[in-house]
């Protein structure tokens, strides 16, 4: 009887290993097989949501370049409290272009597409760059497992921007020598698959990144400059996202959905009628009291359709510029670079370069008899004016590393956010951070004394 | 993972070789192991067993759906109508909810085998649907058995949690062929309705002044003039009248007041059924073929069924026995639009002022166009096409479905030894479900819009494994013993077809080919398990029975770092009448006392489910709109890698008495606690996900059944049987998430069924009126109530307590009456359609309301005791003010609660047995039967039959919004077998 039973039992047994118990199931999105492509128009989108949504109207809130009119309360008073920032990593950063970036590179991998993953990769480098700038250390090497890490660590700051440095190397590589990939044309938003492009914006980022760390990292002009020449030789490589109907710019969709909510401060439309600065028209208009940014055709920065640049050649222009500054180039050439930056935001700003602007190009540029400290407030103020609209981050790292331009006191009333009542210096780790993955952020903060935002992250101190 | 199952399933094989080897004592014993399983009725294989219900039970009569067939059969055993159209689902749950994202329902075995019970696609809005059961032809069932002790339940694993109704379809067996035909015929009709106000016409009132504001004015409200006040002019071109447009200046006739509920009509149903059976000496078999056809108070619902069934038993030699079970089920069925929805038939139809004549006067306006549409082909409804006239929704607003099912069944059974016999079965349950409809141009759901059609369809089939070894020791006639070691695979797959196809060009063709742009969705769901397991019971004497189980499942739905769940149960009865041998002769009864205990797990189910990729949208900024992009992203949320089945524990206590067939009693406490319910957290987004489906939350459910069954009389021509059931039960959902309290399962934002920390499970939250902590309102300084700006808690839908009485009469020799009344003590109901309608001034309420003053009681905002006295429509006010008006559409949730307790006669048959007279011997059963289902009940809830779930089988429930109303049925069933 025990043998009967025995063959039987093992019967059985032989019908368990040939079970299977993988799970098959897919929801209604997973049948596009996605294809890493399928990925590439949000990330970018989102992307560019979050270069000139939200974030950008906090950085253009600290910066002066823009104010509430008096229904805003609590946000533009230099008090800004954790909670604020819970939807910009959840839908903006995390759960939204590095989440879509993150799962494009792990699939266009397992695809062999090697030209998507070297744009994952850029798109990557970029959004964690922006994110660091304002948050300092962030989960980095171990962020974005999904439900094998759901805490992950936070990594220091110069990890991080070695970590991306290493990635936009990894992209360069990887894009070699390759040209246009026709592929990629309709998932490419902002290149449309000219993948020597893609190489040139990762050299930018990289000399964007080398030029924001050069207080902690010094010496590393040549570098920037040997960068900037492999990066955009002209505007039309710059990158930009085709903003339109469809995929509206988040200025012009702010000034529409919540108008006279924001104006243009007198600080800065004072910056603009002193130096009697051409791009005063495409920068605001007088309503008085108040100064629009938005409303009126002639307002670049606040159209539909304007392509907004998630990294423009001026900005490139005005780093060479500081660079030359800092390897102790002469007063001429760093007159000429000034005025090929300026130019080229005149441009920006749909100006013709002709007589007219002459002059104050000219005045702008003009850099004889001024002290080092006068040249270097000079040209980083002069990028301030230019990176009106579209760069307002870039504008807030240049300050808090070198101090211009000169903020004027708002005279808020100190919060708890914001004690000694600075120009933000940092913004504070959000609440749901906090509150999900509260060892890692104190760590993180007890490392950096703290996530106030008048303490320093390290790249800027 | 399978090599963790094979140890684990190593070591029950060697386990069961072990058992193979106990020795017993030998006992002297007087009892005979036959006489002793005889005497106290009670089932080897699960003490705890009830049985159900068998075909020949009259209370069913006409009732074709199999699980209402299950009503008021056994203490807990809940099973009320969602929705009483034609083919509209139930739902089963056994005491109360475990669960907020999977399973509530008890799992449905047919003849051992796992079957889909599930209801897809009911909502707020849309059509009723059914749940899978419908496809089961009564007619092929001989029996249902309800496994509900904790013991019992965790022999089925990660199945068993919501306890287990097992089918046993008929058999045939060794005779001549045997025919049986029955026939019933029957007619539904309209049951309860909420009381309409007929006074008073479209219009509102301003500043005292009554104003007449007629179709054209496309305005909602019945705050207008008596209707006594107004009368037609002579224009004979008013296209929304007859006899010509109304006003208060007019010199004609009268107007006349029409009645919107004359838009239900009766419906006729019946049903046909051929049983043969027969049987040789090795074959026996069973074939039965049953068409059905339904309908309900509207008139183009139907539901229609044709079955077919088969079951073939073959016994070869006397060591094997072969079983083949076969049904085939062919539906269709049309359905209305019904609930949030402005194309509803209820809210059609409930909304018109009495003025207005959906029918235009016609006789037959569902088949006349000119009922409901108007010479320039516009609509023509009451309010100019913002609500549908119910005869354009009938015509214009289609859904049909179809459904194609197969359950094939093998089994064979081989007696190895005397002692020991192993058991194979094999099955396929499979079905597809098609349905295909839409909304037309012009409709109101779509205003503004342009209509939808959809072609969505499911494609499911499982498959079911089952491999068992039994062995069955009798030692001495004192100790039986038994042991059973088996394995179980069950794999199921829902494939999901949906193609929904948006601007429609031509109007009155809803259909995918005349869409312009049609989407193709499609998902799969599959659900695999396996689980091995080792049942021991164990008898000692007669008077103590023990049975035992171990078991341990694997699933696919499982997270990725998990081993498998593990259930067990041990149960235990013991007589004491039986044990004190010597007294036997004194008492008449036995008392038996039993305790079981139990762990085991709840079914996934495929809502539950979390895709990898969603569609892509760019947002992250509060102040701006989000970009809704191509493409996909990542679906935030993300399950977790040691995600297990939901676990259920517990026990039950209590004791049976029992008498020789002419009294049973039984009583059991229950103490359950489910834990490990999933549900959702929110997580730290550098994960890169930001919710993660985990076990999470803990609910419990705690009460006593009572099932009592009495034959006070057995006589020659008079007998009376008695059964009583009743449940009352305690759920509390006692912990969920850190960070989240309440969980929405479904309703509006005025009020909501929820899963709430410290509430029972579904309990409704909505508006509430301020009041203090002692609990008094705050009156504002207009004499009104104030309102709380947060939701609190306004209703609990789970009854108190329910109980079933069913008495069956026996009088004479031939003739026979029963009779099942239902009580419901408790369960509140949110009637939104209530709400709507006070606020339109269609109820009766609203028209009450004119001319009454009240003062309500409570406090002022200083603190002071509110004597401010206010009208509720005053005569010099405007409608806007008024108390059902004031506070926005609908009112706010409490005003709208209303007690849901109800008791009525389900089931009435009276039923004349003619096999004995003379000349009608050929027939060896003929009876004839009239019946009433749904014959009358008491209940204070104002509006439709409060039988009634606005989404179905989801979790949430208590909500009732232009839900399709109830009907009562009369009929009559033949019945022959010769």
């Amino acid at each position: 009887m025990n043998k009967q039973l025995k063959y039987i039992f093992i019967g059985i047994l032989i019908c368990l290993q040939a079970c299977s118990l993988e799970d098959n199931s897919r929801s209604f999105e997973e049948f596009v097989e996605a294809d890493p492509l399928e990925l590439m128009n949000g990330a970018m989108t989102q992307m560019a949501f979050n270069h000139s949504a939200l974030p950008a109207r906090t950085w253009g809130g600290f910066m002066q370049y823009m104010e509430p009119g008096d229904s805003r309360i609590g946000f533009f008073n230099y008090n800004i409290p954790s909670e604020y920032f819970d939807s910009m990593w959840r839908l903006g950063y995390y759960g939204g272009s590095l989440a879509s970036a993150n799962e494009m590179k792990r699939l266009a991998e397992e695809a062999g597409n090697n030209m998507a993953v070297a744009i994952s990769m850029v798109l990557l480098a970029n959004e964690y760059g922006n994110l660091t700038y304002a948050f300092g250390d962030i989960p980095f090497s171990e962020a974005l497992l999904g439900n094998e890490n759901l805490t992950p660590s936070y990594d220091p700051q110069e990890d991080v921007c070695q970590g991306i440095i290493q990635m936009l190397d990894d992209a360069i590589a990887l894009i070699g020598s390759n040209g246009l990939d026709g592929s990629l044309a309709a998932a490419d938003l902002i290149y449309n698959g000219d993948m020597q492009l893609w190489s040139k914006f990762a050299n930018g980022l990289k000399a964007r990144l080398l030029l924001n760390q050069r207080n902690q990292i010094s010496g590393m002009e040549s570098e920037i400059l040997s960068l900037i020449d492999q990066s955009f030789v002209m505007r039309s490589e710059q990158a930009e996202f085709p903003h339109s109907e469809d995929r509206p710019n988040p200025l012009f969709t702010f000034g529409e959905e919540r108008p006279s909510t924001y104006f243009n401060t007198e600080y800065f439309v004072d910056i603009l009628m002193t130096s009697e600065d051409p791009r005063f028209v495409s920068y605001t208009i007088a309503d008085f009291p108040e100064w629009e940014y938005f409303g009126e055709p002639q307002l670049v920065w606040s159209r539909v359709d304007t392509p907004m640049p998630i990294l423009s050649y001026t900005e490139l222009l005005f780093t060479k510029a500081e660079a030359l500054f800092h390897t102790g180039a002469s007063t001429e050439v760093l007159e000429t670079a000034l005025r090929e930056a300026i130019i080229s935001s005149l441009v920006d700003n749909e100006l013709e370069i002709n007589t007219d602007v002459e002059d104050y190009i000219s005045a702008a540029s003009a850099l004889t008899d001024l002290s080092s400290d006068e040249v270097l407030q000079k040209i980083v103020e002069q990028a301030y004016v230019s990176y009106y609209g579209y760069n307002f981050l870039q504008a807030w790292n240049n300050y808090r590393r070198t101090g211009y331009p000169e903020l004027e006191d708002p005279g808020f009333t100190p919060g708890d956010n914001n004690p000694s009542n600075v120009v933000p210096r940092r913004l504070r780790y959000p609440q749901e951070e906090k509150d999900f993955n509260a060892t890692n952020v104190e760590d993180a903060i007890e490392r950096q004394n703290g996530d106030l935002l008048d303490d320093d992250v390290w790249m800027f101190r | 993972m399978s090599k963790k199952f094979t140890s684990t399933f190593l070591l029950s094989c060697m386990f069961g070789i072990l058992f193979s080897q106990v020795e017993t004592e030998k006992r002297d014993s007087v009892i005979k192991v036959e006489h002793f399983a005889n005497l106290i009725g009670v089932h080897w294989d699960d003490s705890k067993e009830r049985i159900l219900t068998t075909d020949t039970d009259k209370i069913a009569l006409g009732q074709w759906d199999p699980t209402r067939r299950l009503q008021g059969r056994t203490a807990g055993l809940n099973v009320y109508a969602n929705s009483y159209t034609a083919g509209a689902s139930s739902k089963i749950t056994f005491r109360g909810l475990r669960s907020i994202q999977n399973s509530n329902q008890p799992l449905i075995l047919l003849n051992g085998m796992p079957i889909n019970n599930t209801e897809w696609g009911n909502g707020r809005g849309g059509t009723d649907q059914s749940n899978r059961l419908i496809d089961i032809d009564p007619m092929m069932v001989e029996s249902i058995d309800f496994q509900s002790s904790m013991s019992a339940r965790a022999k089925h694993g990660i199945v068993g949690a919501n306890g287990v109704i097992s089918i046993k379809t008929k058999k045939g067996f060794k005779i001549k062929p045997q025919i049986t035909f029955s026939s019933t015929v029957s007619r539904s009709e309209l049951t309860n309705m909420y009381a309409l106000q007929y006074e008073y016409a479209q219009g509102r009132t301003v500043n005292g002044v009554q104003m007449y504001r007629g179709p054209d004015t496309a305005e909602g409200s019945s705050w207008g003039p008596l209707m006594t006040q107004l009368s037609y002019d002579s224009d004979i071109d008013y296209p929304y009248d007859v006899n010509g447009s109304l006003s208060t200046t007019a010199n004609g006739q009268p107007a006349n007041v029409y009645d919107p509920l004359d838009f239900f009509t009766n419906g006729f149903n019946h049903n046909q059924s051929l049983q043969v059976l027969g049987g040789l000496d090795k074959l026996s078999y069973l074939v039965v073929g049953s068409f059905n056809s339904q309908r309900d108070a509207i008139a183009t619902n139907q539901h229609n069924r044709l079955n077919l069934g088969t079951s073939i038993a073959y016994q070869p030699s006397e060591k094997l026995e072969l079983q083949l079970t076969a049904n085939v089920t062919n539906s269709n069925a049309q359905r209305n639009q019904k609930g949030s929805n402005l194309s509803g038939i209820m809210l059609g139809v409930l909304r018109t002022p009495v003025n207005f004549d959906n029918t235009n006067g016609l006789s037959d306006p569902l088949n006349s166009p000119s009922s409901y549409i108007l010479a320039d082909g516009s609509h023509r409804s009451y309010r100019k096409g913002i609500y549908d006239n119910p005869y354009w929704s009938l015509n214009r607003n289609p859904h049909n479905d179809k459904v194609n099912r197969q359950i094939y069944q093998v089994t064979a059974k081989y007696n190895l030894l005397s002692n020991l016999d192993l058991k194979f079965k094999v099955g396929a349950d499979m079905f597809g479900d098609t349905r295909m409809g839409g909304i037309d141009n012009s409709s109101a759901e779509i205003f503004g819009r342009s209509g939808f059609a959809y072609e969505r369809s499911l494609d499911f089939d499982s498959q079911n494994l089952d491999l068992s070894a039994n062995y069955k020791l009798i030692d001495n006639d004192s100790i039986v013993f038994k042991a059973s070691i088996g394995f179980n695979y069950n794999q199921t797959r829902e494939s999901y077809l949906l193609k929904e196809g948006s601007e429609l060009i031509a109007e009155n063709m809803v259909n995918i080919g005349n869409a312009t742009e049609v989407e193709e969705l499609s998902s799969l769901f599959e659900n695999k398990r396996a689980g091995g397991y080792l049942n021991v019971d164990f008898s000692y004497m007669n008077y103590l029975q023990m049975t035992g189980s171990i078991r341990q499942d694997y699933s696919n739905k499982f997270g990725d770092d998990t081993n498998g769940f593990l259930s067990y149960g041990v149960g235990l009865d013991f007589s004491i009448v039986r044990f004190l041998n010597e007294y036997r002769s004194i008492f008449p009864y036995d008392i038996i006392l039993n305790a079981s205990y139990g762990k085991f797990g709840n079914e996934f189910l495929s809502g539950s489910q979390i895709g990898r990729y969603q569609a892509s949208v760019v947002s992250g900024d509060g102040f701006i709109s989000e970009i809704l992009e191509n493409g996909l992203e990542l679906n935030p949320a993300t399950s977790s890698i040691n995600l297990l089945a939901e676990s259920t524990s517990g026990f039950d206590l209590g004791f049976d008495i029992l008498s020789n067939q002419r009294l049973r009693m039984s009583v059991r406490y229950y103490n359950e606690i489910s834990e490990g319910v999933i549900t959702n957290r929110a997580l730290a987004a550098s994960s890169g996900n930001s919710i993660l489906q985990d076990n999470i939350g803990t609910v419990s459910n705690k009460g006593y059944d009572v099932n009592f069954s009495v034959q006070p009389v057995v006589r020659k021509n008079l007998g009376w049987k008695l059964d009583v059931n009743f449940n009352k039960n305690n759920n509390l959902l006692e912990k969920l998430n850190d960070t989240e309290d309440e969980i929405f399962l479904s309703g509006f934002d005025d009020a909501s069924s929820v899963a709430k920390v410290g509430s029972p499970l579904g309990v409704l939250i909505g508006g509430t009126f301020l009041r203090n902590e002692e609990g008094l309102m705050i009156i504002g300084e207009n004499g009104f109530p104030l309102v709380d700006s947060e939701k609190k808690i306004i209703g609990d839908p789970n009854p108190d307590w329910t109980m079933f009485v069913r008495n069956e009469f026996r009088i004479g020799r031939n003739l026979s009456l029963s009779a099942l009344v239902d009580f419901k003590q408790g369960g509140d109901m949110w009637c939104g359609t209530c709400g709507t309608l006070d606020y339109f001034g269609r109820s009766e309420i609203s028209a009450e309301l004119r001319g009454e003053s009240v003062v309500f009681e409570g406090l002022t905002e200083t603190g002071a005791d509110n004597n401010i006295s206010v009208e509720l429509a005053p005569e010099s006010g405007s409608s806007s003010e008024y108390f059902l008006v004031r506070y926005g559409f609908g009112g706010i949730g409490e005003m709208s609660i209303y007690d849901a307790s109800w008791i009525r006669l389900r089931n009435l048959t009276l039923s004349y047995d003619l096999s004995n007279i003379k000349g009608l011997n050929i027939f060896s059963e003929l009876t004839c039967s009239l019946f009433a289902q749904n014959l009358w009940m008491l209940t204070e809830y104002p509006g439709i039959d409060p039988e009634t779930n606005l989404t179905g089988n989801g979790t949430g429930f208590g909500i009732d919004y232009y839900n399709n109303p109830g009907t009562k049925t009369f009929g009559f069933n033949l019945k022959a077998t010769f």
